[in-house]
């Protein structure tokens, strides 16, 4: 009975981690959740100048697509449909060597439609994207 | 006795320190994500695409609009030299010198390699074009 009362009257000096411990679980959650929404996503480009190009671009080395201001799109000179593209698009990055895209573009062109080019390429195999500087500044 | 019959009552107080507790977890998680959720002064729609690159490292947002607005970080310009000047202040401040591209679905693709051509002499050593996931 006395070990009893003793016990209780002993005042509490450890601290309490539950608590602790079930906030910084919360905290760890909030943040897992969170992390995937503050990342930006896109798409990695590199810049390129017709002047810096010229001479270098050879079929065996890399794809040139050529994007013209009618939305007609040409792979390698090769005019192409939206049915046959991503075949097309696959052949010739089978074919070339580093894996490397040239995508041409009119100044004219949406953003939108220069991206979704440069989107399937990448999910057809494309190791580097550039983008063609246009010349017609608007 | 007395002191019995207290012990005996049922508490019917709400206990408010786990309440507090929670409460100044919340106030110190948005605190925290505040500035990463806030979005540049220009709104655009994003083209969406199905890769996903995305790095986090002290980047430097480049936002374009339709009407050929530019932003950079939070900052909004409409003079493309301004912009430019400020882009290269920002960038010698810049450990990764990643400037991303959030240029709007609809705007011109001369405007974008204008722009991506500016942040490369203003620069930048990576370019990213931002996009939204497709679903």
């Amino acid at each position: 009975m006395a070990g009893a009362a003793s016990k209780n009257e002993d005042p509490i000096t450890a601290i309490n981690v539950t608590p602790l411990v079930d906030v910084c679980l919360v905290l760890v959650i909030i943040f897992m959740a969170v992390a995937p929404m503050a990342v930006t996503l896109g798409i990695k480009v590199l810049e390129t100048r017709p002047s810096t190009a010229e001479g270098k671009a050879s079929v065996d080395e890399n794809v040139t697509i050529k994007i013209t201001l009618d939305e007609t799109i040409t792979i390698n000179g090769v005019k192409t449909d939206p049915l046959t593209f991503r075949r097309q698009l696959f052949d010739a990055l089978s074919r070339s060597k580093d894996k490397m895209v040239v995508v041409t573009a009119e100044a004219g062109n949406h953003v939108g439609l220069v991206v979704r080019v440069l989107d399937e390429s990448r999910q057809a195999g494309a190791l580097k994207l550039a983008v063609m500087k246009t010349d017609g500044v608007l | 006795m007395a002191a019995g019959s207290i012990d005996d009552e049922p508490i019917t107080d709400i206990n408010i320190t786990p309440l507090v507790d929670v409460c100044l977890v919340l106030v110190i998680i948005f605190m925290v994500t505040a500035p990463m959720m806030s979005e540049p002064p220009i709104k655009v729609q994003l083209p969406s695409a199905h890769t996903r690159e995305g790095e986090e490292k002290d980047k430097i947002l480049l936002t374009l609009s339709k009407e050929g607005e530019y932003a950079v970080d939070y900052e909004k310009f409409t003079d493309p030299k301004a912009m430019q000047e400020r882009l290269k202040e920002k960038l010698l401040e810049s450990y990764s010198k990643l400037v991303i591209l959030r240029a709007d679905e609809n705007a011109l693709h001369g405007k974008l390699t204008d722009l991506m051509a500016r942040a490369k002499d203003a620069g930048a050593l990576s370019l990213t074009i931002a996009t939204e996931q497709k679903k």
